[in-house]
């Protein structure tokens, strides 16, 4: 090779080295999730609400790996009561009957009678978020747009595993009663989503995952569960870590 | 990671069959800090890959998470009576750790305007201050009081740093530090605190 084009190589390789980014300047980009059950059924024995006055219905929270339990839509049941979707959480003092609406609304088997709950709508049970280091973003070609860094430097699809729902019957003046846990059996929960260096979209969900009832064997409780992928966003750094410190001597940083 | 293993995991990496590259595993205790007792717990551990993976505690109190390795990992503890413990990637460097937990609180009480009656649809959250070694983290759903102006708190985790926001629509919102909740009267059960909260009219 001649003298002036290993130079003019040489040069480039100089000027690349010196317009890249630097090490130790960085952000995060933080992913927020939702958890989400629907079509919940409940076939078999409860013996939680029995005692009180207000008997059988009561509210059912969710307590998971990702979820402490509130007194809220957790897992929502069929009866509105107390600005509250209930379940009967007493069905062994309470036998099938003719008529879907004072215990029961669903007839599970078909015979005229109703002898099981049911409830359809979606609900979160549980809200996280997964924050990942990443570099600055960073513009390499000088047209403004940020080409790596930010939120472009994290995976665009996210997944969780081994998802069990221990459901509890809410007491807000005594403790909270143990109902059951279902299960993930297949695996769960995978989101595919886009991001640009500042955030990524939010609203694309996971497959919609069945759970099966694990305990207690008296219950036959069962859900289906999904993952929301909420969005991402760029969080810049501090101090000479951040982002907009080497904005101020690089214009590469500058991009959108 | 041996040879071996490090094969394994390129064919896994090549075929999107993430078990294949699993080596390394991060075994978890949880104990409570007084009475070292077992702790039933979920272990929530996210490495370089764009996974959680998620563990139970055994009997013992010990929750075993399969990772690719055992470098960059955070973790988040999760107890339904101790609060939540962040590990940061310092510490999961340990192969085996042993966490001890102080019981969280279960705090309860009225919300009422300045007259002494109660105030219903009123919010109160906890905010608890990020720490930097959580890289995973949960957010739960505002408690809102019912007609009684009754509201519970769970798991409040006195471990860490937090304040409590009480809203309401017609009201001046108030915070309370942790240091006036510690101060609270103690319910009647263990780790329970009483604390009812007068909120203040708009200006």
């Amino acid at each position: 090779m001649k003298r002036p084009a290993m130079m003019a190589i040489i040069t480039a390789l100089v000027l690349m080295v010196a317009a890249a980014p630097v090490i130790g300047q960085h952000g995060s980009c933080r992913l927020q999730f939702t958890m989400l059950n629907s079509t919940r059924h409940v076939v078999g024995e409860v013996n939680t609400e029995c005692s009180w006055p207000r008997i059988p219905f009561g509210n059912w929270g969710v307590e998971s790996g990702l979820s402490g339990r509130t007194n809220t839509y957790q897992f929502a049941g069929w009866k509105w009561t107390d600005d509250l979707w209930q379940w009967n959480s007493c069905t062994s003092e309470y036998v099938r009957e003719a008529n879907c609406y004072d215990h029961y609304n669903h007839d599970h088997n078909g015979n005229g009678l109703c002898e099981d709950q049911g409830s359809n709508a979606e609900y979160g049970y549980a809200w996280f978020y997964v924050t990942r280091q990443v570099s600055c973003p960073y513009d390499w070609n000088g047209d403004h747009i940020c080409d790596s860094g930010g939120c472009l430097d994290i995976a665009q699809y996210f997944s969780v595993g081994n998802q069990y729902l221990d459901l509890w019957e809410i007491d807000d003046f005594d403790f909270d009663d143990y109902i059951g846990r279902v299960t993930v059996h297949s695996g769960c929960c995978s989101v595919s989503f886009t991001c640009n260096a500042y955030g990524c979209s939010g609203g694309a969900y996971s497959p919609t995952y069945a759970t099966v009832a694990y305990s207690p064997s008296s219950l036959n409780t069962t859900a289906n569960v999904r993952m929301k992928f909420e969005g991402g966003s760029f969080i810049d750094g501090s101090g000479e870590e951040a982002c907009a410190y080497w904005r101020r001597f690089n214009p590469h940083y500058i991009c959108h | 990671m041996s040879a071996f293993k490090r094969i394994f995991c390129v064919i896994g990496a090549i075929f999107c069959v993430e078990p294949m590259c699993r080596a390394d595993t991060l075994r978890v205790q949880v104990v409570d800090a007084k009475t070292g007792a077992p702790l039933r717990a979920t272990v929530n551990a996210i490495g370089k890959l764009p996974r959680l993976e998620s563990a139970l505690t055994n009997d013992q109190g010990v929750a075993v998470l399969d990772l690719p390795s055992l470098q960059h990992v955070f973790a988040i503890v999760k107890t339904s009576t101790h609060g939540d413990r962040c590990l940061g990637e310092e510490e999961t460097k340990d192969a085996n750790l042993v966490i001890r937990m102080e019981p969280s609180l279960r705090v309860f009480g009225v919300v009422r305007d300045p007259d002494g009656n109660p105030l219903a649809q009123a919010t109160v959250k906890v905010i608890y201050r990020e720490d930097p070694k959580c890289r995973i983290g949960f957010s739960r759903p505002e408690e809102v009081t019912g007609t009684g102006g009754e509201y519970v708190l769970r798991n409040v985790d006195v471990s860490r740093d937090f304040t409590i926001v009480i809203r309401h629509d017609q009201y001046r919102e108030a915070e309370l530090a942790k240091s006036q909740l510690l101060a609270a009267s103690a319910g009647a059960s263990p780790n329970t605190k009483e604390l009812d909260i007068t909120l203040e009219p708009r200006p």
